[in-house]
């Protein structure tokens, strides 16, 4: 009989192992409907609140199709999804949220989704940058759409109640995600990446309500490994794939922060439970932490970074590009030079989640870990 | 001979393989180079077995072994396994105590690694998996040239016409040199163009470390001068070269098992 923390990281790994058979599960045992987010700032809550299961889809679940018709210069979260999409992969999914999270997301869905695929569609777009004046505004108007649409697909009105309930579930969800993450700072080496990468992924494909309690379970574990910890890294990006973990964790390198839109940025910033339910949605998307692609300015994603940098206790910074983000890659040179010129090592490492360069990955983090020996 | 200690230095490289035994005074007592061929286990095997013979020394006397380049975990004897960024920043600066950047060019990566005043590394960057920029875009354009590769950059010296080569990509570049060679240009023109694509490259790397000087440089590449002048105008001054270029990563590794075994006993 494996234990609460066995349990739940068995459960974790089995779910992002074989995410389709996880949301065909929920599925069946709900005889709901299951909604495909792109990554990665959909308002979830109103899925949930129209009784729907918010799967988030990075686009590395199935191998890329050769007849996917992706152009090249597109990031391989889109390419893995538009493929999927295209190839038939992902039936389960009974209706898609496309967010306008940059412009190849917004391009490449809108010119590539097959007009013959029936399914209903919702083109998320956001503010183009968060702290205009209008943008609260228009957001809210956007969040109400949304409502709508929900509604309609799921056959159940979005109501304020029901609203506010998935927001406390939310919440809890990130409040414990947020306990985790204050572990992995405070006792480096308490969680792997590898387990890290596996929590956080499997909470964008279960139910929350589930995912909270594989939390709790894996928070139960006691113990220290900081015997073993070589290098206290903080990671930023887009987001990490389960190679750049084995190899970070292969070579003693622990994670004591982190803004991967994978991890921290997926789950952070709360919204308000009290009030105008909607809104408070809307507030939180104007709220999120500073991104290349919903800024207009790098500078407060720098300082944001590197505040956190010291508030991790962190030594080393990696910022694990995904190949073909532009909007990420217009910023890193700045990001390097603001690390460097403050005394902390820096590391970009490029991620392509269908060409993955696992010796040469492997090698720059052995060496960016020998680096302070 | 009887007594002896020995610390070893093995280099795993997608070329070759590459050992260094330093004794107890940090000595280099035997050193050997093998093409590291399919089987990594016996190109290290026959690799330790020449070093040993010309240190007159058996097996038992290596008391400490660190492995290091792309196939370090695969060498059997090896008590630890370091990259090769430690290990050449190490060995260069061992031969070159000054050495603030390392250029390393090798047979399927290229490095570059600035050092701290005092010979740690600060940062460093690598090549991305395309193999332009590095020893095996020589060999694959050295081959379309019908050139044998030693040969290559002594001819390009002989060069008086610049021409230019795709710095970005191996297969195309190959095909500009076939068109090249079709066009009547001369193989020590389309060498020396070779060599500055090669340094375009390598010189695109240091920039995202930004150089320091003096340089030194590491790896088979350093052996050819047609390449060390193409990246010495590129860079603006002259660089470092050690007598035995292979073996700055082998030799990096051999004192890190020196001073790991120290600390050990």
């Amino acid at each position: 009989m494996p234990s609460g923390v066995e349990w739940a990281f068995r459960f974790a790994s089995e779910t992002c192992r074989s995410p389709v058979a996880a949301v065909s599960r929920w599925k069946w045992l709900s005889g709901r409907k299951a909604a495909g987010c792109i990554p990665i700032y959909v308002p979830e809550e109103v899925l949930h609140a129209a009784g729907m299961l918010p799967v988030t889809i990075w686009g590395n679940e199935f191998p890329p199709s050769p007849y996917g018709g992706v152009p090249p210069f597109v990031c391989s979260v889109a390419a893995g999804v538009v493929s999927a999409i295209r190839s038939g992969n992902w039936g389960e999914i009974d209706a898609w949220i496309f967010p306008s999270t940059c412009d190849t997301f917004q391009n490449a869905f809108e010119a590539l989704f097959p007009p013959e695929d029936g399914r209903s569609r919702f083109p998320f777009v956001f503010p183009a940058t968060a702290d205009t004046h209008g943008a609260a505004e228009y957001m809210l108007d956007r969040v109400e759409a949304f409502r709508e649409w929900a509604g309609e697909v799921s056959g159940r009105a979005v109501s304020e109640g029901a609203l506010e309930r998935s927001i406390r579930v939310y919440n809890e969800n990130r409040r414990i995600f947020a306990l985790l993450e204050e572990r992995m700072t405070e006792s480096p080496g308490s969680f792997s990446g590898m387990e890290f990468l596996t929590l956080s992924r499997a909470g964008m494909i279960l139910p929350k309500e589930g995912h909270t309690e594989i939390l709790r379970a894996a928070l139960s574990r006691q113990g220290d490994a900081s015997g073993n910890v070589r290098a206290k890294m903080f990671v930023t990006g887009i987001m990490a794939t389960p190679s750049v973990m084995e190899a970070m964790d292969a070579a003693g390198a622990a994670i004591v922060g982190n803004d991967l839109a994978l991890g921290h940025r997926y789950y952070s910033g709360s919204p308000e439970e009290e009030g105008d339910m909607p809104l408070s949605l809307a507030r939180r998307h104007l709220r999120r932490d500073p991104c290349s692609t919903l800024h207009g300015s790098v500078r407060p994603r720098i300082e944001e970074v590197l505040r956190n940098v010291a508030r991790s206790g962190a030594d080393r910074l990696l910022l694990l590009r995904m190949r073909q983000c532009e909007p990420e890659a217009g910023d890193i040179p700045d990001i390097a030079s603001a690390s460097r010129d403050r005394g902390i090592p820096f590391l970009c490492l490029d991620v392509d989640l269908h060409a993955e360069e696992r010796a040469s990955a492997k090698v720059r983090i052995e060496a960016f870990v020998e680096m302070g020996e | 001979m009887k007594g002896t200690m020995l610390f070893a230095g093995i280099d795993i490289g997608s070329l070759s393989t590459d050992v260094v035994l330093l004794d107890r005074k940090g000595k280099i007592a035997g050193s050997a180079i093998v093409a590291t061929g399919a089987s990594t286990k016996k190109a290290c095997e026959e690799a330790l077995s020449r070093a040993l013979g010309e240190a007159g020394s058996a097996p038992s006397a290596i008391v400490f072994t660190v492995s290091t380049g792309y196939g370090r975990e695969m060498a059997p004897s090896a008590d630890l396994a370091v990259t090769e960024i430690t290990c050449h920043a190490r060995g260069a600066r061992h031969l070159f105590p000054q050495a603030r950047t390392v250029l390393d060019i090798g047979g399927q990566d290229s490095k570059v690694i600035r050092l701290t005043p005092d010979g740690k590394v600060a940062d460093f960057a690598m090549n991305d998996k395309c193999a332009a920029g590095t020893g095996r875009f020589l060999e694959v354009m050295a081959r379309t040239l019908e050139m044998d590769l030693e040969e290559m950059g002594p001819r390009s010296l002989l060069s008086r016409k610049t021409v230019a080569v795709s710095s970005m990509c191996t297969v195309f570049a190959e095909s500009e040199v076939i068109s090249l060679i079709a066009s009547g240009t001369p193989p020590e023109d389309i060498a020396r163009g070779i060599h500055l694509a090669i340094a375009d490259r390598i010189a695109a790397l240091a920039e995202r470390v930004g150089m320091a000087s003096p340089a030194v440089m590491t790896g088979g590449v350093a052996k050819n001068p047609g390449a060390r002048r193409a990246l010495e105008g590129k860079i603006g001054f002259p660089l470092l070269v050690p007598e035995d270029p292979q073996l700055a990563g082998a030799l990096g590794a051999a004192l890190i098992a020196r001073e790991k075994s120290r600390a050990h006993h």
